[in-house]
C-alpha cells in the first residue's frame, strides 16, 4: 500500500472517531483526533517527497504536537476557575490568554513554516510510489522520446 | 446619518466603480472574466482571498455572536481560519496551478472533470456551486440593504437595489478582474478599519483589564475563551473553518489566477494575517458592546445583530464610523463579487458542459448570467425570504462537505474515484440541507451544540474514502501519468513542450 493510501486510511479512522465524538457530545473526542488530522493533512499536502525530506516529515509531526501541547496547557489552566482568576495576563484571564497569545498565532506560524520551507515543498522531485508505476512508465516513455 | 459618513461611503462606492471601469476595459475573453487571464501576483491574490472569505456574516454575525455569547465564536471560527489558509496552500496551491497548466481551467467544474474524467462530477460540482451562490448572494443582498438603507436614509429594498446595482456594474463589465482588484482595495480598507475600530472599542470599554473585570463581576463565563458556547461546538467550528476553508470555491479558483508558482510562498501568511487583523474588529466591538451593556451604558437593542452599527454610530466619531461602515460594505461586496462570477461560470460553463451542451460566446453569456443572478438573488432576498433562508443553509458547511472530498482530497490522493466524488458531494448537499431545514422546523437529530456543517463534512469525508476504496478497481479509475505527478506534488511535465488539450 502507498504511504498516501495509509495516510488516507488514517484520515478515515480519525473522521469516524470525530463523528462518534460529535454524536456523544464529547468535545475532546472531536478536538484531539482533529489535531492528528492536521498532521495527516500536512503530510498529504507536501506530497510524496515527505518520505525523503525529513524536514517536511517533521513539519507534519511537529505542528500537531505543538497544538497538542497548547491544548493540554489550556486543559490544565481550565482546571482552575478560568473565568474568575485574579491573575490576568495582558488584561485577560489565563485560559483566554493561552488562546489569544499562543493558539491563535500558531496558525500564522504554520503559514510561516510554509513560507520557510517553500523551496522544499515546491520541489518537483517527487517519488514514484508503487500504485502509479504502471501509468508513470508510460509517461517515462514519452519523456524518453522527447 | 451624518454627512461625513455619507461622504466617505459615497467616495468608497466611486472608487469601486472606477476600478470596475478599468477592469471592464481589460476584460476581452472568458479567461479574463473567470480567472483574470492568469495574471495575478501574490499580494493581489492573497488579499483577495482573505477579503472574500471575510464576509458580512463574519463581521456583523460575528460581532453579534461575541456580544451575546462571548469569545467562543472567535476561538472557534476566527482563530481556525488562518490555520485554514496554511492548510489550503499546502493541499491545493501547487496542484491547482499544476492542473491550470494542463488546459483551459477556469472553474472548479473544469478541475473536477479533469480529475475524474467525468462530466457527471463536473455537473454535481457546478450544481452545488449554483445553490451555494444563490444562498450566499441572498444573505449579502439583505446585509447590503440594511447597511445602505441606514447610511442613505432609504428603505431596505431601495438600499439593496442601490448596493446590488453598484456590484452589478463592476462585475458584469470586469468579471473576476474587477472582483479581485476591488477586493484588494476593499481588503486594505478592511484592515485599516479593523485596527481603528479595535482601538476605539478598547478605549470605550476602559481598556482590556477594565473590560475583563466587568465581565468577571457580572458574567464570568464571558471572560473565558469559550464563552457561552457549548464545548463540543468549539472543535466542530475549528474543524469546519480550518480544513473546510480549503474547499470554498471562491478561494479555490483564485489559485487558477496566479501568474507564477513562486507567488504561492507568502500567500498563507498574507491572507492569514489579514484575516486575523479583521478579526480584531469583531472581537473588539463585540466585547465592548457586551461590557457596555452590562454596565448599562449601551442603548437597548432589539437584536444583537444591531451591535455593530449601533456601536459605531453611538461611540465613535463620524469619520471613524464612516471608515468602518465602508469596511463593512467592502466585506459584503467583496464576497458578493466572487460569488457572482462563480455562479456565472457554473451556469454558463459547468452545467451546460456536463450535459454536452457547451455554450458559445461564453463572455457575453457570462455577463448576462451575472445580471440574471443579481436580479434573481435580489428578488429572492426581498420578496421570497423563505427561499433565501433555505438556500442560506448552503453556505460554508455545504461547500466544505460537498467539495472538500472531491476537489481537495481528490487532488492529493490518486485513489479517489468519480463514484466517491459524486456520492460524497451528494451526501454533503443532502445531509446539510436536510439537517439545516429540519432545525428550522425543530427537527434536531444531532445532539445540542454539534455544528451541522462539521458533522456533514466528517460524514462526506468518510463516504468519499469508503466509496473510492470500494470502486478503485473499476476500469477508468486510474489517473493519467501527468495528473498523477501533479497529485504527488510534482510538475506538469509535457515531453515536447506542446500545450495540452483542453478538457
Amino acid at each position: 500500500m502507498r504511504s498516501t493510501d495509509r495516510l488516507v486510511m488514517l484520515l478515515l479512522l480519525l473522521a469516524c472517531i470525530m463523528i462518534a465524538g460529535m454524536l456523544t457530545t464529547s468535545w475532546r473526542v472531536v478536538l484531539y483526533p482533529y489535531l492528528v488530522v492536521i498532521g495527516v493533512i500536512i503530510l498529504l499536502g507536501v506530497g510524496t517527497r515527505r518520505s525523503r525530506d525529513s524536514v517536511l516529515m517533521w513539519m507534519g509531526i511537529g505542528v500537531p504536537l505543538g497544538y497538542l501541547a497548547f491544548y493540554l496547557w489550556l486543559e490544565v489552566a481550565m482546571q482552575g476557575d478560568g473565568g474568575a482568576s485574579t491573575n490576568l495576563v495582558a488584561g485577560v484571564v489565563p485560559t483566554t490568554a493561552i488562546y489569544f497569545f499562543a493558539i491563535w498565532p500558531f496558525g500564522l506560524v504554520v503559514g510561516g513554516l510554509y513560507a520557510l520551507f517553500h523551496n522544499r515543498i515546491m520541489s518537483d522531485d517527487v517519488i514514484d510510489e508503487p500504485h502509479n508505476r504502471s501509468v508513470a512508465r508510460g509517461d517515462q516513455a514519452l519523456g524518453d522520446r522527447a | 446619518m451624518s454627512m461625513t459618513i455619507i461622504a466617505i461611503v459615497a467616495a468608497y462606492l466611486v472608487v469601486v466603480l472606477m476600478i470596475g471601469v478599468w477592469a471592464t476595459r481589460q476584460t476581452k475573453t472568458s479567461g479574463d472574466f473567470y480567472i483574470a487571464g492568469r495574471s495575478l501576483g501574490v499580494f493581489v491574490m492573497a488579499i483577495a482571498v482573505f477579503s472574500s472569505i471575510q464576509s458580512g456574516f463574519g463581521v456583523v454575525g460575528g460581532t453579534s455572536t461575541v456580544t451575546a455569547g462571548g469569545y467562543g465564536f472567535v476561538t472557534g471560527v476566527m482563530i481556525a481560519t488562518p490555520l485554514g489558509f496554511a492548510l489550503t496552500w499546502l493541499l491545493v496551491g501547487k496542484r491547482m496551478m499544476g492542473v491550470g497548466d494542463m488546459g483551459e481551467m477556469y472553474t472548479v467544474g473544469d478541475v473536477a472533470e479533469l480529475r475524474y474524467q467525468s462530466q457527471a462530477a463536473r455537473g454535481v460540482v457546478g450544481f452545488t456551486v449554483v445553490l451555494g451562490v444563490l444562498g450566499y448572494l441572498g444573505t449579502q443582498v439583505l446585509a447590503m440593504g440594511i447597511v445602505v438603507a441606514a447610511i442613505f436614509d432609504v428603505s431596505t429594498t431601495t438600499g439593496a437595489i442601490i448596493g446590488m446595482s453598484v456590484l452589478g456594474l463592476y462585475v458584469i463589465g470586469g468579471g473576476i478582474l474587477a472582483g479581485v482588484y476591488t477586493d484588494l482595495f476593499q481588503g486594505v480598507l478592511m484592515l485599516v478599519a479593523s485596527m481603528v475600530a479595535f482601538y476605539y472599542a478598547l478605549d470605550s470599554g476602559g481598556g482590556i483589564t477594565s473590560m475583563t473585570h466587568t465581565l468577571q463581576e457580572k458574567a464570568p463565563a464571558l471572560a473565558t475563551p469559550f464563552g457561552l458556547s457549548p464545548m463540543v461546538t468549539i472543535p466542530c467550528w475549528i474543524f469546519l473553518f480550518s480544513l473546510g476553508g480549503s474547499a470554498q470555491p471562491h478561494g479555490l479558483t483564485k489559485f487558477l489566477m496566479l501568474r507564477e508558482r513562486n507567488s504561492l510562498r507568502w500567500g498563507p501568511l498574507i491572507s492569514g494575517t489579514g484575516y486575523a487583523i479583521t478579526t480584531l474588529m469583531v472581537l473588539g466591538i463585540g466585547s465592548a458592546v457586551s461590557v457596555l451593556t452590562i454596565r448599562g451604558e449601551f442603548p437597548t437593542m432589539s437584536s444583537p445583530d444591531e451591535a455593530f452599527t449601533a456601536y459605531l454610530t453611538e461611540f465613535t466619531p463620524p469619520i471613524v464610523a464612516g471608515l468602518v461602515i465602508a469596511g463593512l460594505l467592502a466585506a459584503i461586496m467583496s464576497t458578493g463579487s466572487s460569488f457572482l462570477t462563480l455562479g456565472a461560470s457554473s451556469v454558463v460553463r459547468d452545467i451546460p458542459r456536463a450535459i454536452n451542451f457547451p455554450v458559445r460566446r461564453e463572455l457575453l453569456w457570462s455577463r448576462i448570467a451575472v445580471g440574471a443572478l443579481l436580479v434573481l438573488s435580489t428578488a429572492f432576498a426581498l420578496y421570497i425570504d423563505n427561499v433565501v433562508a433555505l438556500l442560506g443553509t448552503f453556505g460554508w458547511g455545504t461547500f466544505a462537505a460537498s467539495l472538500f472530498p472531491a476537489l481537495v482530497l481528490g487532488m492529493v490522493w490518486q485513489g479517489g474515484t468519480k463514484h466517491g466524488a459524486i456520492s460524497s458531494a451528494l451526501v454533503g448537499i443532502v445531509l446539510n440541507f436536510a439537517l439545516e431545514v429540519g432545525a428550522k422546523y425543530d427537527w434536531t437529530p444531532l445532539p445540542d451544540g454539534v455544528v451541522i456543517g462539521a458533522f456533514s463534512f466528517a460524514v462526506s469525508l468518510v463516504v468519499y474514502i469508503a466509496v473510492s476504496m470500494a470502486t478503485r478497481a473499476q476500469p477508468g479509475s486510474e489517473v493519467s501519468a501527468q495528473l498523477a505527478r501533479v497529485i504527488d506534488g510534482g510538475p506538469v511535465d509535457l515531453p515536447d513542450g506542446r500545450v495540452p488539450e483542453t478538457v
